[in-house]
């Protein structure tokens, strides 16, 4: 079974991250996978380090050849929607059926696609869920040092996915041959919460699996120093104005949120 | 009566521990600051000895540290500049003797007293006091005070400063531009300190001061659960098996305040800087032979191919450690398939069966050694992680190759609590460790009657026991996902198998290191979860470790852990 894999990096100084993120798709088992790295305007240089990565770490010949798709424009602008849509014109274009995401910092475990693809054949379904950890690390400066793990995702069906979002970019697998291709976009419009309202939108119009809530297939990374890529991390400026673009993007969110129509099938509970 | 006046008086006037502006502002009224002199003021008012007469020495804090010193019939201060200081006393809690001499010579102070306490004579004099030693050294006066820091915090240009400590008492400890406490160290947060204890601020107590006097003591660093997390402190206690780690002042001392981590918050200078296991030898030309050894049995192809792909990747990028690849066959049917896959001249099959991982592990280190300068045993349903072999050639020679060190297993690491910046650990798992030459060849391998599972642990204690440490290298890193485990298996009969392997490796740990209550209950789960029969006789081990061996290196104290857990 053929997975694309979009993977968002803009950190150039984060490489040791994104090789761990690449390790785990690399060792994914029962699958081929073709990573697509997709950078923000990295230069030239950047972009050869990036290669240079993927060619010490991607060599399993059972693995599909990685695609690096670096996006430049003038602007200095949030691009990170427009990064997934670059992402996932690439995977339309591979033919592949299946499309997962995954953030640099975060991970998944070797069974993740086995098990969601496994799932999507079987059970006809075009988008299934699993379960991630959250795991808090200390990040120091040769590795995370990793000091508690827990399960916070609660949530069970697509009921609870509608009311608040309890399923990370990495927690699901997206059957992309049986779905309408044209809802494959995030709002370019949105640099926070837009992975929910694209999540919102496909589950809306599509069968879902939740059958394998009780399996854990990878780690959301949490570090003590607050760096994490969340609407709070350092690079967003000062809280208050974090606090605005959180909330400007929650406007938007509701608002697309009320124009989302919604079907209900058996599989989704 | 005059002329001892005078003597006194000049010994003060010399001397930066008596700070005559500072005194005079602190302890007397407006109206009598101009009539005599401080010093006067000072030597003629016993009341007043007790007194702090500047950062550097409180009269109430010296004479409490002993007898003799309170019996004194004379201003203390005078005593410690003319004898104290050559005694190693302490002149004030703002003052550690031992933590200024352990920055002077650049090492720990030896746990014997008599030798700790002639080492800090011999490096007290040096100087011809307190004031010279802080200015010539400019060495930070206690743990949470760091001169650099309190300089940079503050905007006090530190080349304008003899020393800093002494501004921070004069000045006041809050600034005088905004009313802002003073901060001192990286490591704790002095306005937080105030913010949690309102009675300090109220009654204008030096923060600093009363932390090192007091705040420890009264555990009121507990109040700061975004800096120091208990489990952190609790941990180390018993990776140490020592119990005073569970006390701050005591891991302060131990830590010197920027080794070890005690929570999530807590700074470490390794946040910024690499840790020197991992930076010394990274550019060593130094040449060495390492073994990887892998014990087989019923493994699929696709995790043999990755396996060896992974191999011949790292060989490729291996300037100087030159890898060869050992494989011990235990279901020899197999044999012409695994050949099929690594080379006959890598595989040794078993002459007699399956005679187990450890034993099988034991094979490949006799054929190994004494060639190869180290040996890496890894689990066949892995794989390396780019630069793996090479961290951990140079992670065990930053370590005097003393040590039995576990690679970083991917994508989680093992559960079990290692020290964050020194790396020890309880045991070191058989799915990825690595092993100088001179270990084997002192310790052995492993024990042959324990089949699978705690062979590991036994092998780990062995080593400890013989003097050596048990490491983790978190920056080599083997793939090996055993993840899927914790989630709901379908699987009982397999789970089954596992957890009687385990408890009946178990139960041959406990006996042979004579822990036999531990030993018996095990037996009793066995039984219970009907692993075994009722009265089922186990074989028991042929030698036992000596008792007296046992009670310093076996631990039984966290189930089948046999480690306390980060998580899981």
């Amino acid at each position: 079974m053929n997975v694309s894999c979009v993977v968002r990096f803009h950190d150039s100084n984060s490489v040791a991250y994104l090789e761990r993120a690449l390790h785990s798709l690399h060792t994914q088992t029962e699958v081929s996978v073709k990573p697509i790295i997709v950078l923000q305007r990295f230069s030239n240089a950047e972009v050869a380090k990036i290669e240079s990565v993927l060619s010490r770490n991607w060599y399993f010949p059972e693995h599909q050849p990685p695609e690096i798709i670096n996006f430049q424009d003038d602007s200095n602008c949030d691009a990170r929607s427009k990064l997934m849509n670059l992402g996932m014109n690439c995977h339309l274009e591979s033919g592949n059926s299946f499309l997962g995401f995954l953030d640099y910092d975060d991970f998944l475990y070797s069974h993740a696609y086995a098990t969601l693809t496994k799932t999507l054949i079987e059970k006809n379904a075009a988008v299934a869920f699993a379960r991630v950890e959250l795991a808090k690390v200390i990040p120091l400066k040769d590795y995370d040092f990793v000091y508690d793990m827990s399960k916070p995702y609660s949530g069970k069906n697509k009921l609870d996915l509608l009311r608040d979002n309890f399923c990370p970019l990495h927690s699901y697998l997206i059957r992309t041959d049986l779905i309408d291709q044209s809802l494959l976009f995030f709002r370019e419009n949105m640099t926070r919460v837009e992975d929910y309202e694209f999540l919102i939108r496909l589950i809306g119009q599509n069968p879902c699996d939740f059958s394998n809530l009780n399996k854990f297939i990878g780690c959301y990374v949490m570090r003590s120093d607050g760096t994490n890529t969340t609407p709070w991390s350092a690079e967003c400026g000062d809280v208050e104005s974090k606090t605005s673009i959180w909330a400007e993007n929650v406007k938007l969110l509701n608002m697309y949120k009320s124009s989302t129509e919604v079907k209900f099938y058996a599989s989704d509970f | 009566m005059i002329s001892k006046l005078l003597h006194k008086k000049s010994i003060l006037q010399q001397s930066p521990l008596f700070d005559g502006e500072y005194f005079l502002k602190s302890y007397c009224k407006n109206e009598e600051i101009q009539a005599v002199s401080a010093e006067v003021r000072f030597l003629n008012e016993r009341s007043l000895w007790s007194c702090a007469t500047s950062g550097f020495f409180n009269g109430e804090y010296y004479t409490y540290q002993s007898d003799d010193l309170k019996a004194l019939s004379y201003p203390p201060i005078i005593h410690y500049i003319t004898d104290g200081y050559f005694e190693a006393r302490r002149p004030s809690a703002l003052i550690d003797i031992d933590y200024l001499v352990s920055q002077i010579i650049d090492e720990e102070l030896p746990d014997d007293d008599h030798e700790r306490h002639k080492l800090k004579l011999s490096v007290l004099d040096q100087y011809a006091g307190i004031y010279d030693l802080l200015k010539s050294t400019k060495k930070n006066p206690n743990k949470l005070f760091d001169n650099q820091y309190f300089c940079e915090i503050n905007n006090i240009n530190l080349d304008e400063l003899e020393v800093p400590i002494q501004y921070y008492y004069r000045n006041g400890v809050y600034c005088s531009d905004n009313g802002a406490v003073l901060e001192t160290t990286p490591l704790f947060c002095m306005e937080k300190y105030l913010g949690k204890n309102e009675d300090l601020r109220v009654a204008q107590v030096n923060p600093l001061e009363h932390l090192l006097t007091h705040g420890l003591r009264e555990k009121r660093l507990r109040c700061m659960n975004d800096l120091i997390i208990e489990s952190f402190l609790d941990n180390t206690a018993d990776l140490y098996q020592d119990d005073r780690f569970k006390d701050h002042e005591y891991f302060l001392s131990k830590s010197l305040a920027c080794g070890q981590i005690a929570g999530s918050k807590w700074k470490s200078v390794y946040s910024d800087n690499s840790n020197p296991a991992f930076s010394d030898g990274r550019d060593s030309e130094l040449e060495s032979h390492v073994t990887l050894g892998t014990v087989l049995y019923n493994n699929s192809e696709q995790e043999l191919k990755r396996l060896k792909s992974s191999i011949d990747k790292e060989r490729e990028f291996s300037e100087y450690v030159t890898i060869n690849d050992l494989y011990f066959v235990n279901d020899v049917e197999n044999t012409e398939f695994y050949i099929s896959i690594f080379g006959e001249d890598k595989v040794i099959q078993s002459e007699s069966g399956n005679i187990g991982f450890g034993s099988g592990h034991n094979a490949l280190m006799e054929h190994a050694f004494p060639e190869s300068d180290y040996y890496f045993g890894i689990n066949p349903d892995g794989c390396l992680i780019r630069d793996c072999v090479k961290s951990l050639v140079n992670f065990s020679r930053h370590y005097n190759d003393a040590s039995l060190v576990e690679a970083n297993i991917l994508p989680l690491n093992h559960p079990k609590w290692h020290d964050p910046v020194l790396f020890d650990t309880k045991w070191v798992s058989g799915a990825a460790f690595f092993l100088p030459r001179g270990l084997w060849a002192d310790v052995g391998g492993f024990d042959q009657n324990i089949h699978m599972y705690c062979e590991d642990v036994d092998f780990s204690w062995r080593v400890k026991a013989a003097g050596y440490s048990l490491k983790v290298c978190p920056t080599a890193n083997f793939f090996h996902d055993v993840t899927s485990r914790n989630s709901v298996s379908d699987d009982d009969a397999v789970e089954k198998r596992r957890k009687r392997s385990m408890l009946m490796g178990a139960y041959h740990l406990a006996v042979k290191w004579q822990a036999q209550d531990v030993a018996d209950e095990y037996y009793q789960t066995l039984v219970n979860e009907n692993l075994i029969l009722p009265h089922q006789k186990i074989d028991k081990p042929a030698q036992l470790i000596p008792k007296s061996v046992s009670a310093e290196v076996a631990d039984f104290g966290h189930g089948l852990r046999f480690s306390p857990s980060r998580f899981w």
